[in-house]
């Protein structure tokens, strides 16, 4: 028996593992970032941290819930909804970490998580969770996140390239964002063309779980750097 | 040639770092060092003074009440970790 059948035989289980996976990389992110946050309050920093927290709440979610055939109409329409609206919310802030700028010059002295800029964010995804709650489609969500992550690829690496110091973190950052879009692009091809094949969406979940992992190895990296202690 | 505008964080690692090089500094010689407007300046000073990366205290000096600047501990703290945020900042683009 090959290790796609064994997976194949313990797909509940393997729900749960999966998403208790990202729910405790996306903790340990929130974690290993807290420090410098609280310290820098940087709006970025603030944002980046936000999508992870959204993303692992849309995980967490989906741990508690990865077994669905002993709910209702009803329920599977919410849990549903909740789930695909803290996806979205969790791509939406990534984009919004490297644009914030554009938007809030100035000093933040309100919540991050709702003010009159992001609650345009959350209508969006509400928006974009209902349509596909309603529909029973997961559509609207993998269009916005290849959108979403399209963009933050090309923003990024335009940022890049105009940075001076060039060290090899971003270009992890960049793959790591590639595989979240390869991922995304791949889960619509699923849904649409092979009717949720269970061995894609195997592969789909190994390649979430490497983007994930490869935020958390750039983070671990970047807070191994040694600390500025003369000031030059 | 252009000069790079400085970002927010930068400037308040150079203020932090010019009142950790003097341990004290009078307000005036804080405002020279910082290369800003007495404006931002002031926005600055009251944006650290409330994370409490700095203190202002006031000192006899010369028979006079002066006002002094110190570093806190928190304060030293964000000059430590500087160089981490900054690779956050940086290899995150954010």
């Amino acid at each position: 028996m090959d290790i796609y059948n064994i997976l194949l035989n313990n797909k509940n289980f393997l729900e749960y593992i999966y998403a208790f996976i990202i729910s405790c990389i996306s903790l340990m992110i929130l974690f290993k970032t807290d420090r410098y946050f609280r310290l820098s309050l940087h709006n970025g920093l603030r944002y980046f941290r936000n999508s992870f927290l959204f993303y692992g709440l849309a995980f967490f979610w989906k741990f508690i819930l990865a077994d669905l055939t002993n709910l209702n109409t009803t329920s599977i329409f919410f849990s549903q909804f909740i789930f695909e609206y803290l996806l979205i919310m969790g791509g939406l802030f990534l984009l919004y970490s490297l644009i914030w700028k554009k938007f809030d010059l100035h000093k933040i002295t309100y919540s991050s998580l709702i003010n009159s800029k992001i609650i345009f964010l959350h209508l969006i995804a509400i928006i974009l969770s209902l349509f596909d709650s309603f529909f029973e489609s997961y559509k609207f969500l993998f269009i916005s996140q290849i959108l979403i992550f399209s963009f933050s690829i090309i923003l990024f690496f335009k940022n890049y390239k105009k940075n001076e110091k060039k060290s090899s973190l971003p270009k992890i950052y960049i793959l790591a964002l590639s595989l979240g879009l390869i991922a995304w692009i791949l889960n619509f091809f699923t849904a649409t063309f092979f009717k949720w094949n269970t061995l894609l969406l195997i592969d789909i979940g190994i390649l979430n779980i490497i983007f994930f992992i490869l935020i958390l190895f750039s983070i671990f990296r970047i807070t191994k750097i040694k600390k500025y202690k003369n000031g030059n | 040639m252009a000069i790079k505008k400085r970002e927010r964080l930068e400037i308040i690692k150079d203020i932090l770092l010019s009142v950790k090089e003097k341990r004290n500094i009078k307000p005036t010689r804080l405002l020279y060092s910082s290369n800003l407007s007495p404006q931002m300046f002031k926005e600055y000073v009251n944006e650290l003074l409330s994370k409490g990366f700095i203190l202002m205290n006031t000192e006899k000096y010369k028979g006079k009440e002066k006002k002094f600047i110190s570093l806190t501990e928190k304060g030293n703290s964000f000059l430590n970790e500087y160089k981490v945020i900054e690779n956050f900042i940086e290899n995150f683009g954010l």
